[in-house]
């Protein structure tokens, strides 16, 4: 079962890596975005403080449009001549499929957040150097949250005459939740710059990661069968 | 002793858009069959087969296979990666089978040495069905379900194709079931023992073809699509 999953995996690295136009594409728009909200900051001369209290919000913005670029763009290659089948032929484990997606999803948005995180803090002069390893923590929670919720939501709607449409509607209402939980604890680290491992917000987050890891697993076989 | 192989459909049927593709289709097929597929464009062949492949789900009725079952389906999509190579291809798919040790044969049966570095997008049409028949077959199954192989292949790919299903019921002694749906009577009928024909309602099996007469086959089909 390991050895079938770091196969999946390895294959959807080289795809991923193979056509990196879905990578770059969501790296641009990210930094364009940072430009952007560093102009509009610093053209409205607002002051440190308020910058700190304003980085959640522009962090989490920037990374809800960046990420919702890459949406669908893991199963496309997939669907393209439908390897799905041969993978279910081959009695592959379909929610091994689902994982190995879901981890290449992650590692590549994550990667692209914490970029976008290191440039807007350096761009709002926020130091977050003895903080820095928990807010990667709180970004891997949301990113592996949105992450495993898009993979199993875009494979259902692929198979929908109205996917373009379909996906933004019953992925942001789900994602709110997570997002209400990015937005309070990387408050509480850039603003206060500490943060409780008990807090509320955490346990919420967890526990999203875990329904929604939980529900692609048990759903996914059912998505991708024509 | 191998178990031997078996083939049951029980009133199987099938709708797509609220629309009946068949209804309370039954028959059973037993090892050794090489089963011909006839059919008018729409009759339901294509779907037929991914219902036996277990692609597409049943609305009612009941498909048994044997407990030994490899089932292998190639139909109109290729079921590869086209942005990977044919060996990238290959060692992914013999890999998932546990045969990576077999990756030179199946290479230099397929006559694929020459292409062995090219990206599957780059093939011609029947450079990539050579290499999307390898694929599926790779993993030696008793079961073979071909939708329409021929439509793409010159008379020597079409030789490796059958002689390798030839061997397939050597190596497995006899205990092959295969169905392939073609229009290429004049290429096909000489291979075929039995010869499902679907039509306008109609569903006929004719078990055994080696009494009838050598135009019996076009004849048949002429009179059920008509």
């Amino acid at each position: 079962m390991i050895n079938e999953f770091l196969l999946l995996l390895g294959k959807d690295f080289k795809l991923e890596i193979k056509r990196l136009d879905s990578f770059i594409l969501h790296l641009t728009i990210s930094i364009l975005l940072l430009v952007i909200s560093v102009v509009g900051i610093n053209s409205a001369f607002i002051s440190l403080d308020i910058t700190r209290k304003l980085y959640p919000v522009f962090i989490w913005i920037i990374f809800i449009f960046t990420a919702s670029i890459t949406l669908g763009k893991s199963l496309e290659q997939e669907l393209e001549e439908n390897a799905f089948n041969s993978l279910l032929l081959f009695n592959v484990n379909p929610s091994l499929i689902y994982l190995s997606k879901v981890f290449v999803n992650f590692t590549l948005i994550y990667f692209v957040h914490i970029i976008s995180s290191c440039l807007l803090l350096i761009f709002f002069n926020i130091n977050l150097s003895n903080v820095f390893a928990l807010y990667l923590l709180v970004s891997a929670l949301v990113v592996f949250a949105y992450s495993s919720l898009s993979t199993l939501l875009s494979a259902i709607s692929s198979f929908s005459k109205l996917k373009g449409l379909l996906l933004p509607i019953i992925l942001l209402p789900l994602l709110f939740p997570v997002l209400f939980a990015a937005l309070e604890l990387s408050s509480e680290i850039v603003v206060n710059s500490e943060f409780d491992i008990a807090n509320i917000w955490v346990s919420l987050l967890i526990i999203l990661n875990v329904i929604y890891i939980a529900l692609g697993i048990n759903l996914y076989e059912f998505a991708i069968k024509d | 002793m191998k178990a031997s192989l078996s083939l049951l459909a029980e009133k199987i049927s099938y709708s797509y858009s609220n629309l009946s593709v068949f209804s309370d289709i039954s028959f059973s097929v037993t090892k050794g069959s090489k089963i011909l597929l006839l059919g008018s464009n729409g009759a339901g062949k294509t779907t037929l087969l991914k219902l036996l492949s277990g692609i597409y789900s049943l609305d009612s009725g009941s498909i048994c296979y044997s407990d030994n079952k490899k089932i292998s389906f190639l139909g109109h999509q290729l079921q590869l990666y086209m942005n990977l190579t044919v060996i990238e291809n290959l060692s992914f798919f013999a890999s998932l089978n546990n045969v990576k040790n077999e990756i030179e044969e199946v290479v230099s049966y397929w006559k694929l040495s020459e292409i062995i570095n090219k990206k599957i997008n780059n093939l011609s049409k029947g450079q990539k069905q050579r290499v999307a028949l390898a694929i599926s077959l790779i993993n030696k199954p008793n079961y073979i379900f071909l939708d329409e192989p021929t439509s793409n292949l010159d008379d020597l790919s079409l030789k490796l194709l059958f002689d390798y299903i030839s061997f397939l019921y050597d190596f497995h002694e006899g205990n092959v079931i295969s169905i392939v749906a073609s229009h290429d009577l004049n290429r096909l009928s000489t291979w075929a023992n039995s010869l499902i024909i679907m039509g306008d309602n109609k569903f006929i099996f004719e078990k055994d073809l080696t009494d009838y007469p050598e135009n019996f086959i076009k004849t048949k089909y002429l009179e059920v699509v008509r």
